[in-house]
C-alpha cells in the first residue's frame, strides 16, 4: 500500500514538473518581443493548410465575420 | 540492427510519410513552394534531433528509475511543447533572420506527429544512444527529401497549365503522393 502511495505521489511531481517547465517556457516565449518585421502571427495570413479554425488562417476572422 | 541498415530503413523503406502515413498534414500544407518546404524540413530535422535526444534522457533518467514508463506519453508531449517553445524564443532573441524564414512553422512543429512518434519509437524498440540519434536524423532526413521531391514535383505541375479543373488543388497532390508511394515501394527489397 505504501508503494502505491509513493507512485502516485511520483507520478503527480512528474507531471507537475513537466507542466511547470512548459508554463515556464511559455511564459518566457511571450515575454520575448518579436524582432522587427516577424509579426507573422499577428497578420494572420497563412494559408498553408485548410484549417480555417487556427488564428493564424487568412479567413479566420473572415469566417467569423468580422 | 546495423546503423546502416536502420539509416536506410527509416529513411527511405519505412519512409515516414509516404510508407507510415504521418506527417502528412505539413506534406500537403507546406509543400506549395521548395523555399517553404526546405525550411519546415530543417527545422523538422533540428526539432526531432533534440527532443528525441531529451525524452531518451527523461525516459532512462527519470520515467525508467522511477517506475513510471506509463508516462512516457504525456511526458513526451510536454518535453517536445516545452522545446519548441525554448528554441522559438532562443531564435527571436539570437537569430532574428532565421525566425523570420521559419515563420509560423516553427510553433507548427509541435503539433507534427513525426516528432512524438520518434520519440515513442525509439522508446519501444530498445534503440541506444547512438542508434536513437541515428535513427531520429535518417527519419527526418527521409521526411525533407519527400517534402523537398514533392513540392518541386507540385511547382511544376502547378506552371503546368495542363491539369484539368477537376483536379486541380489536393486531387492532383493526392494523385502524385499516390505515385510517389508506389515508387517508394521500390525500396521494399534493399533491406
Amino acid at each position: 500500500m505504501p508503494e502505491l502511495v509513493i507512485k502516485i505521489l511520483l507520478t503527480i511531481a512528474v507531471l507537475a514538473g513537466l507542466v511547470g517547465l512548459f508554463i515556464i517556457s511559455y511564459l518566457l516565449n511571450k515575454r520575448v518581443p518579436r524582432p522587427e518585421g516577424c509579426d507573422h502571427e499577428k497578420s494572420s495570413q497563412c494559408t498553408q493548410c485548410a484549417n480555417h479554425s487556427c488564428h493564424l488562417h487568412q479567413n479566420h476572422n473572415q469566417e467569423k465575420g468580422d | 540492427m546495423g546503423i546502416v541498415t536502420l539509416i536506410i530503413s527509416a529513411m527511405l523503406v519505412s519512409n515516414v510519410v509516404l510508407v507510415r502515413f504521418l506527417g502528412i498534414c505539413p506534406f500537403l500544407g507546406v509543400s506549395k513552394k521548395t523555399n517553404n518546404a526546405l525550411g519546415l524540413g530543417l527545422a523538422t530535422i533540428f526539432v526531432v534531433f533534440f527532443s528525441s535526444l531529451l525524452s531518451y534522457g527523461l525516459y532512462h533518467g527519470v520515467l525508467k528509475p522511477l517506475g513510471l514508463e506509463f508516462l512516457s506519453l504525456v511526458s513526451f508531449i510536454l518535453i517536445i511543447a516545452s522545446f519548441v517553445q525554448f528554441v522559438e524564443m532562443f531564435l527571436k532573441k539570437f537569430i532574428p533572420s532565421l525566425y523570420k524564414s521559419l515563420g509560423i512553422y516553427l510553433p507548427l512543429i509541435t503539433t507534427n506527429c513525426i516528432v512524438l512518434a520518434i520519440a515513442l519509437e525509439s522508446i519501444g524498440n530498445n534503440y541506444s544512444l547512438l542508434e536513437t540519434i541515428v535513427y531520429s536524423l535518417s527519419v527526418s532526413a527521409g521526411f525533407l527529401i519527400v517534402l523537398i521531391i514533392f513540392s518541386v514535383i507540385r511547382e511544376r505541375v502547378e506552371s503546368s497549365n495542363r491539369v484539368p479543373q477537376a483536379f486541380k488543388g489536393v486531387a492532383i497532390a493526392l494523385i502524385i503522393t499516390a505515385l510517389m508511394t508506389m515508387a517508394f515501394f521500390g525500396f521494399q527489397g534493399l533491406v
